[in-house]
């Protein structure tokens, strides 16, 4: 065997960088592309406008990836965080401790996030199971926010002036930067953190690639696995309290397409989507890639059929491309 | 008979950064029976392709009767008479054998299919090689000989000319073997040529008349089997001299560290009980599916077993998965690498510390200092020949890919290898490299559970032999009494 047989890694040409960097290049497209079609598109006020709006899906789609990375899949994001935002918003007036509605928010995503896990422990199951489970498990949990807040939505109002912090937490800005925005940053980094830099993160990884090959090197694949859910369902707690914050109201139709938005977000910016490969880089390309689409079409005053359209065509794009780098 | 009938010329094939095929040239006659060797990566499995139609070649011509034929397509190559019969079979496990063998060319009667026609033929294509067996059989209940078989039909249904097979012997038990060139002496008698390829000298030797030998891209040359030795024909593949198989080892076993005593398996009334020995070789034969496999599987953690007691330095220890073996010392270097042994598309560096990830923790976090250090240790260490620890795995040579199996585990620092099959499907060169790394193992004072299927390698590196046979250990051999007779006695 000569040592030319092998293709040297190290020798990397242009093609090569653009292939490896199509997603990165699709956002800095839609940013010039956003450039020309609306002078108002580089103001801070719509950048920071495109942000604040991107981090409820950022959030979803952070919690996607977990599941995406482990090979599994979650549908149920969207009503998990619309569960939460519907706890959120009750505890906080009954208590009139808006604390209490944040843990209680927070715990609840835990809680269905360890179902969600402990449900693919139990069916030893991949992203195919998963797409399943998660697809019931959500539906249960739109079943239960409905149920709490009786087919009405639960309006953040008569709360006492002392607890107006809440709010600034979808809606104030620290020295400009939007604070809800800080946190999608925070966790994101924190993970990104966890995942290439960890002994964890290194187990979730493999865990995606090769469940088998993990397994028989004395990797607990089922717990990595529950974790990466229990993470998931903690991040749908955390998108609920900012879409609480945000929109100071919640209902259990908060989150229908919110899954869809979260898996579309991460898949656009490059993670696999049969696991082992991407992080929190790739969520934050492609939640801004996203957020960008629906600015410009807006900027351009197109109506939200042509944006759906357009978001579903982005998407088809980016699955190929995502083939496309294989072959 | 014996007219040449199929010649390639001058075919060469490129890939980015190699010369997969090299001006390659050769013929072959009617009913002809051509052994096809070389090292992994000397250009087979290419040559297999183009003539299949999966690669297209950059330069030559491929003629039948003389006449030069374009193949596009593995269709194509079907209608001009050539079959390939490839490692990973093409059958679908869910058709019955009948139609996997008329799969696309369903005889129909009117509109629907006529599947007593299809079903009459396929038996006699069936009977034709031998196969006793009802074409309606699901083929996903066959072994992989029976499946082989049905490849073989599914040649014949389509007038195949020439047959190229490759490594079909991989998997395959002596029997099986055996019964595999009868029909393949049948299929010469009826003037159809076949290419066969394998690593196993002694079946070149048997069934074969004449031996392609190609190395690096290039026909070395093509000679009379039955002129030259085998040594010779290794030297050609190789391109150097080989000393002996089998190199030796001067060390002893020592004291024991590894005492199984009843195994048992779920719905398996056998108890199975052994022991190991510190720098210990313990060599596992049997034939494929007496179960060799299953117990070792059994003893690591990877499947249920329902009792067994395992003493470890005389220490009773409870492992009940991969995670608890690992902790106890004990290494399993699988069957199947491709899946259960590596990550494919991680690089060399992720795929050898997996095994042994605390190693890496620096701190709260991972050093990737550590994880190039441990990758550039063991590619030095046991020779994994690769431009950079960054090469993904999967685009690794199969001995080089066993390498890093081997590397990864050795990273986890056991005192117990159960090596399963750890030469198959590698070449000679790496295999020398391979059996020289147990040596090695052993004089360290680990210890070696060797799984095989080719009984001289079981016969020259162990220092003691258990025969394995319908799931339970049927002779242990010591000394004198490890030969292929006794090992043969108590496998069948």
């Amino acid at each position: 065997m000569n040592q030319t047989a092998i293709k040297r890694p190290d020798a990397r040409s242009v093609g090569d960088w653009v292939r490896n960097n199509t997603n990165l290049l699709l956002m800095f497209v839609l940013i010039i592309v956003g450039a020309l079609t609306s002078q108002n598109f580089f103001s801070t006020d719509n950048l920071f406008n495109v942000l604040r709006r991107s981090t409820v899906n950022g959030m979803l789609a952070v919690a996607c990836t977990m599941t995406l990375l482990v090979g599994g899949f979650d549908l149920s994001i969207g009503h998990n965080m619309a569960l939460c935002a519907v706890l959120c918003i009750s505890m906080e007036k009954s208590t009139g401790n808006a604390v209490i509605g944040i843990l209680v928010a927070l715990c609840a995503g835990l809680a269905m996030g360890l179902v969600n896990g402990l449900l693919m422990k139990l069916t030893r199951g991949g992203s195919g199971e998963g797409f399943m489970i998660t697809l019931a498990t959500g539906m249960m949990a739109q079943a239960l926010a409905k149920w709490y807040c009786g087919g009405s939505e639960i309006i953040r109002i008569d709360v006492p002036r002392e607890l107006d912090w809440f709010k600034s937490i979808g809606q104030g800005d620290v020295l400009g930067f939007p604070i809800c925005a800080l946190i999608w940053i925070c966790v994101m980094v924190i993970l990104q953190i966890v995942i290439k830099k960890t002994t964890f993160g290194r187990k979730m990884l493999l865990t995606g690639a090769n469940k088998k090959s993990a397994f028989l090197s004395g990797v607990d694949v089922n717990s990595v696995k529950v974790i990466a859910y229990v993470v998931a369902g903690f991040c749908c707690g955390i998108a609920a309290i900012i879409y609480a914050a945000r929109f100071t109201s919640a209902s259990d139709g908060a989150g229908v397409g919110g899954d869809f938005n979260g898996a579309v977000c991460s898949i656009i910016g490059g993670n696999a989507l049969y696991g082992g490969h991407g992080g929190m880089v790739q969520v934050f390309i492609g939640t801004i890639t996203f957020g960008l689409i629906s600015n410009i079409l807006q900027l351009l005053g197109l109506s939200t059929a042509v944006q759906y359209i357009v978001q579903g065509l982005i998407l088809l794009l980016a699955i190929n491309l995502d083939n496309l780098k294989k072959r | 008979m014996n007219t040449t009938f199929f010649e390639i010329r001058h075919v060469s094939k490129s890939f980015p950064g190699v010369k997969a095929l090299d001006d390659v040239g050769f013929s072959v006659a009617e009913g002809e029976i051509r052994a096809l060797v070389g090292e992994n990566g000397a250009g087979k499995s290419t040559l297999m392709k183009i003539l299949n139609g999966n690669y297209k070649k950059d330069e030559g011509q491929i003629l039948i009767d003389g006449k030069e034929v374009n193949i596009t397509d593995p269709l194509v190559a079907a209608a001009n008479g050539i079959s390939i019969i490839f490692q990973e079979l093409n059958l679908v496990d869910e058709l019955s054998i009948a139609e996997n063998i008329y799969a696309g060319r369903l005889a129909k009667g009117g509109k629907l299919v006529d599947w007593k026609t299809i079903n009459h033929q396929a038996k006699e294509l069936l009977d034709r090689i031998g196969f006793d067996v009802d074409p309606r059989t699901e083929v996903g209940k066959l072994t992989v000989a029976g499946k082989q078989m049905v490849e073989i039909a599914k040649a014949l249904s389509r007038d195949c000319r020439i047959i190229l097979m490759d490594e079909p012997s991989a998997t395959l038990t002596k029997n099986e073997l055996s019964a595999l060139f009868d029909i393949i002496r049948d299929l010469k008698a009826k003037g159809i040529a076949v290419i066969y390829i394998s690593h196993r000298m002694e079946e070149i030797f048997e069934i074969c008349e004449t031996a392609t030998v190609m190395r690096d891209g290039r026909i070395i040359n093509t000679v009379k089997v039955d002129e030259v030795t085998s040594d010779q024909i290794v030297e050609m593949m190789v391109g150097r001299e080989v000393s002996s198989a089998y190199p030796k080892r001067k060390t002893q076993p020592g004291e024991e560290v590894l005492r199984v005593e009843n195994l048992c398996r779920k719905d398996r009334k056998q108890n199975i009980s052994f022991t190991l020995r510190r720098g210990e070789v313990l060599g596992v034969a049997g034939l494929v599916g007496a179960g060799r496999t299953e117990i070792m599987r059994g003893l690591f953690g990877v499947d249920y077993i329902s009792s067994c007691d395992v003493y470890i330095h005389g220490e009773k220890v409870r492992i009940n998965n991969p995670a608890a073996a690992k902790k106890h010392g004990i290494a399993f270097l699988t069957e199947d690498r491709k899946i259960e042994g590596l990550t494919l598309d991680f690089t060399i560096k992720a795929n050898m510390v997996m095994a042994n990830l605390p190693k890496l923790r620096k701190g709260l976090f991972t050093s990737s200092k550590v994880e190039n250090e441990i990758a550039d240790l063991y590619i030095e260490k046991i020779n994994v020949k690769t431009p950079s620890r960054n090469q993904k795995v999967g685009n690794l040579s199969g001995g080089n890919q066993q390498k890093v199996v081997i590397g990864k585990w050795l990273n986890a620092d056991p005192e117990i290898l159960i090596m399963d099959e750890p030469t198959r499907g590698i070449d000679v060169g790496a295999k020398r490299e391979i059996y020289e790394i147990i040596n090695e193992l052993a004089a360290q004072g680990k210890s070696v559970i060797l799984i095989s299927s080719e009984l001289p390698e079981v016969l020259g590196m162990s220092d003691r032999v258990l025969v394995v046979k319908d799931d339970a250990i049927v002779a242990e051999l010591t000394g004198e009494d490890i030969n292929a007779v006794e090992v043969m006695r108590y496998a069948l």
